[in-house]
């Protein structure tokens, strides 16, 4: 089996993930695979559990499906993991508990990461989460630095809407410091927006995966996902695995992209419309 | 042999600062050098017969610096609001038959001197602004030295002797020869430097527009030169100042630059008003 990259250790797949993978078309694997990470709380309700449980869970479920992700050599995954809204509207003993399991996922899984060959980096409006989280962000990205292989990005305090206010901000004042302000506005391209978001050291997400049904994108990566497939899995997250990765990607490559132009049948239909 | 030392001490600190130093200290040492210039510039003026209000003038300076780092874009309301108000002070400072004197000696001394030095900080934010600022450096200095050394020996047609007895039409043109030779040896060992430094660079007559560009420097360095020779003659002073040893003022340096960096900057804007490529 031919491997899609260079960093990626196929060999090391569970046999159940291994035959999944062989069914996949390896020229068309999806370079960026964005993860809404949805029902940590519904799975431990369902489960009579308190909510804690289904977060403490969740990381599991993290730790599994990156592991997969590094071997299958995916480019770049990014995980929804707190959103500036979950910072905002849930209770406080929530929040901190979801801050102390940050730390201490950080703090065990930085080892596995750089084994698995794992960078790590994170978006969201990082400064202002509290100061030993972020020492504890700093110190994880900096530790796998190094790493060569798949780039997991940790959305934390992230909104898609205040990612853009950044750049909208960071863009005005280029405006305004420059030397002819009307024309460098008038100036202004998507490149330009693309080049101030967090994520302009990536691609954009090919692939777009929510668990637990909910049909919304809640504010995750909103200008990055213009032309995203988007794929939604009843499953809650907790029970997530990296198998359920693989098919999340097989169903990606049965599907036709076309980003606004025509598929290739129907441009053949159009052509034969034009031509009589 | 003191101007050599002088300039060798002087020339590494410019471009570390340059290029590694923090904006606030770029806006700072700025300052500094704009606030000598300065001086030197109301003492030189005064000596026509004004008295300019000295303190007054060197505090809208310095609060100039203060803005043009915050915001620049407030530098029109700033600029003008000192204008206004060393107009108003030396209305009641100043015997009414010096007043309109004292008022536009002072006011244009922050034009001549505080304008173009708030240009450094800000051209030092765009990209590759470092750059242009060394590739503007480069052409006032080659020009200078090349002026000196070939209007000393080859010197014959007198360039402007009401101004400045010194200088022939033959050093002047060794000065635009040398600059852009200069520049044409550093683009040709560097090519990524030019075409990173300027949009225009990127453009089908790029490389003519540069050599345009180097032309108008120059010609404002030449002009900045005549331009401050010709007020410390009406003063009848010959050096702007003693602070630098073997090179008179601090104005006596910078005065060739005093031209040149308003010209890179209207140059940029100009470039930035054609080029439909992102800012």
């Amino acid at each position: 089996m031919p491997s899609p990259t260079p960093f990626s250790r196929v060999e090391e797949l569970s046999s159940e993930e291994l035959a999944i993978y062989r069914k996949l078309d390896p020229n068309r694997m999806p370079r960026h695979v964005a993860i809404i990470m949805d029902g940590n709380g519904r799975w431990a309700n369902q489960r009579s559990l308190k909510r804690f449980f289904g977060h403490q869970r969740g990381a599991e479920a993290v730790r599994g499906v990156t592991e997969t992700a590094a071997r299958i050599g995916l480019p770049y995954v990014t995980l929804y993991a707190f959103s500036l809204e979950n910072n905002l509207r849930r209770p406080k003993a929530e929040v901190s508990f979801l801050m102390g399991l940050l730390k201490s996922y950080l703090a065990a899984e930085v080892k596995t990461m750089l084994r698995n060959n794992i960078r790590l980096t994170f978006i969201g409006r990082i400064h202002e989460l509290p100061k030993d989280v972020q020492d504890t962000i700093t110190w994880a990205s900096q530790a796998t630095a190094g790493s060569t292989g798949t780039t997991l990005t940790l959305a934390l305090n992230y909104g898609g809407r205040s990612e853009l206010v950044d750049a909208v901000r960071r863009i005005a004042l280029q405006v305004a410091h420059s030397a002819a302000p009307e024309a460098s506005a008038a100036a202004v391209t998507e490149a330009d927006v693309a080049r101030n978001l967090y994520t302009s050291q990536m691609p954009d997400p090919d692939l777009l995966i929510r668990t637990s049904g909910e049909q919304r994108v809640s504010n995750f990566l909103l200008w990055q996902i213009a032309y995203s497939e988007i794929f939604i899995t009843e499953r809650y997250w907790p029970d997530f695995r990296g198998a359920h990765l693989l098919e999340a990607i097989a169903d990606y490559q049965g599907r036709e992209r076309r980003y606004g132009g025509l598929g290739d049948t129907l441009e053949e239909a159009a052509s034969d419309l034009v031509r009589t | 042999m003191k101007r050599v030392l002088t300039a060798l001490l002087l020339i590494p600190i410019v471009v570390l600062l340059l290029f590694f130093g923090p904006p606030w200290l770029i806006t700072i040492a700025c300052a500094v050098v704009a606030c000598l210039a300065l001086w030197e510039y109301l003492a030189i003026a005064d000596a026509t017969g004004a008295s300019t209000p000295r303190w007054l003038t060197l505090g809208l300076a310095i609060a100039l610096f203060a803005i043009n780092f915050d915001s620049p874009s407030m530098m029109l309301p700033a600029f003008t609001g000192a204008g206004f108000i060393l107009g108003v002070v030396c209305t009641f400072r100043s015997p009414v038959d010096r007043v309109l004197r004292d008022a536009s000696f002072a006011f244009f001394g922050l034009l001549l001197v505080v304008y173009p030095l708030s240009l450094i900080p800000r051209i030092r934010a765009l990209d590759a602004g470092a750059s242009q600022l060394l590739l503007l450096l480069v052409v006032v200095w080659t020009g200078d030295i090349a002026a000196l050394y070939v209007g000393r020996s080859f010197g014959r047609n007198k360039l402007a002797p009401q101004i400045s007895p010194g200088k022939t039409w033959e050093g002047a043109a060794a000065s635009l020869l040398g600059s852009v030779i200069s520049i044409s040896i550093i683009v040709a060992l560097f090519p990524s430097f030019f075409s990173r430094t300027f949009l225009v660079a990127s453009r089908p007559h790029g490389a003519l527009f540069g050599l345009l560009l180097v032309v108008a420097i120059n010609i404002a360095a030449q002009l900045g030169d005549l331009l401050e020779s010709a007020i410390k003659r009406g003063a009848g002073v010959k050096d702007s100042g003693t602070l630098l040893p073997g090179h008179g003022g601090v104005l006596d340096r910078i005065d060739a630059m005093l031209l040149a960096l308003p010209v890179l900057w209207y140059a940029l804007v100009i470039q930035q008003l054609f080029a439909p490529l992102s800012f």
